[in-house]
């Protein structure tokens, strides 16, 4: 071996090192800090986010939620690169006729997406789409630590396959289609969802107070323990596949 | 001419009084605004009909016809003053099923008012509460939680709230401007924090202020201790949110 070698050979695997260490660095700062809406995107594709969350009804034939309902919604959000559209149902709305129980079910994967922050990182590159999904300040982004959203125990409901034949009320039909903006489900998407923040050990009980208020989502107000933050629902519809009706 | 004045006077105050703004409740419409989209918070809370009404007098049918106003909340959401509102319920009044819904886990209402008794919002008056407490009350308090439990969601199809609200805008006396679609109830708890040193009187005679003016029956139970106290006041099944839409529902 010639002389020097070795020091080059070090020095190159040094480079490599850090050449890695900032790939790594940056693809870590790429990914988005998990919402609702970017779970939906990515996992359950074909479905959209629906506000305000509701616990799922398998009998009551008058569930809004039913596949086959005609319902008034408002989009708050249009889809965009990253989450599915935001949508406001109205308590206005014709279900079907049957109950949940009567549409086609199926089991879908359990999912958890996490999303480790490294803020000086984050400041470093410039990215601020953390700031922007998470609606917070700067300020408050760099209280925390960690975001995880979880999936178990998703099923969807759907009139694929096995759709029973809707038997709307003509009057609740004719009236509701005079509205505008009317969407028809054909299909939900239900599970036990839960959002867990842990915040940086520096910050404070007021900071995190007002983080946790800022955080809130379709899933509620969750409660704050110590140094975490969660929301949790079970058995809610968080998703939902809606076709516009054209009058 | 001096009754003039007076009577100027006194209008001028009751305008005043049904401005002013109550920074608790905005926040919590807030809040209510973003957890339930499109509903906005009735205050005081009634409790959910049930059985045990069966003249179908109280408040919070679905399809019972109201004539209110919408409070803005701070940022988003609304409110409905209970206190202000006259109402009238279809004759067959029932409440659909209730479903489960998202809730409010400690919600907490930092107070935003200084120990010498100023609001700290830009804009305040005089005449502003927080939680319908004057400022000379609010001034004790360091913060309000409100947590829900059990929170169910009350709704109809279309058709059957435009048959129900349609029969009671017919009637006389009835023609009011709002439509009462849908409602959310639960259990609610509000805790509140005092700043140390309060008086176990004072802090009871707070409390009971906001037991009367948010509509809990329940007595407020001292919890807390000397270095933190606190009341807490428990309801169940209390409607807290609303849906409203414009008579007649077309």
């Amino acid at each position: 071996m010639k002389p020097g070698a070795g020091r080059l050979m070090r020095s190159g695997l040094l480079a490599l090192r850090i050449v890695a260490a900032v790939l790594l660095a940056a693809l870590g700062a790429c990914a988005r800090p998990p919402s609702l809406g970017s779970v939906l995107h990515d996992k359950y594709p074909g479905y959209q986010q629906v506000l305000p969350a509701t616990s799922v009804s398998l009998r009551d034939r008058n569930y809004e939620f039913v596949p086959g309902t005609m319902l008034s919604a408002v989009q708050l959000k249009p889809a965009s690169r990253s989450e599915v559209a935001l949508w406001q149902a109205d308590p206005i709305y014709c279900p079907p006729g049957y109950p949940l129980a009567d549409t086609a079910f199926k089991s879908r994967p359990s999912t958890t997406v996490v999303y480790d922050f490294d803020f000086s990182l984050r400041r470093l590159l410039h990215l601020r789409k953390a700031k922007a999904d998470l609606n917070l300040e700067e300020n408050e982004l760099e209280f925390v630590r960690h975001i995880a959203v979880r999936i178990d125990s998703p099923r969807t409901y759907s009139l694929r396959g096995r759709a029973p034949v809707p038997q709307y009320v003509k009057a609740c039909l004719e009236a509701i289609l005079k509205r505008p903006g009317i969407q028809k489900i054909r299909g939900i998407i239900v599970g036990n969802v839960s959002i867990d923040v842990l915040f940086k050990d520096n910050a404070s009980v007021l900071a995190k107070w007002s983080v946790a208020n800022k955080i809130n989502s379709s899933l509620g107000v969750g409660v704050l323990n110590g140094e975490g933050y969660t929301i949790r629902g079970n058995d809610l519809v968080f998703g939902a596949d809606l076709v516009r009706i054209k009058r | 001419m001096f009754r003039y004045f007076l009577s100027a006077a006194v209008l001028c105050a009751a305008v005043s009084t049904a401005n002013a703004r109550d920074f608790g409740l905005e926040r919590f419409a807030d809040i209510v605004n973003t957890v339930y989209s499109g509903y906005g918070v009735f205050a005081p809370f009634v409790e959910a009909p049930s059985g045990s009404d069966p003249l179908h007098l109280q408040s919070g049918y679905l399809g019972s016809v109201w004539k209110t106003t919408r409070d803005r909340a701070r940022s988003q959401g609304a409110s409905y003053a209970h206190g202000n509102i006259e109402y009238c319920n279809p004759s067959q009044a029932l409440m659909p099923p209730p479903r489960n819904t998202v809730r409010v886990q400690n919600w907490r209402y930092k107070t935003e008012i200084t120990l010498t008794g100023e609001f700290t919002v830009s804009g305040a008056r005089p005449e502003d509460t927080i939680f319908k407490l004057s400022a000379i009350d609010a001034k004790y308090i360091k913060d309000v939680t409100v947590d829900i439990k059990n929170a169910v969601r009350y709704s109809a199809p279309y058709d059957v709230l435009q048959g129900w609200s349609s029969e009671v805008l017919a009637r006389p006396f009835c023609s009011f401007n709002s439509v009462l679609v849908s409602a959310i109830a639960g259990d609610v708890s509000v805790k509140i924090y005092f700043i140390a040193g309060v008086s176990a009187t004072l802090q009871f005679d707070i409390a009971s202020k906001v037991k009367a003016n948010l509509g809990f029956k329940v007595q407020p139970v001292q919890i807390g201790d000397p270095d933190k106290p606190a009341m807490l006041l428990t309801e169940g099944n209390q409607i807290f949110a609303v849906a409203v839409r414009p008579a007649p529902l077309r």
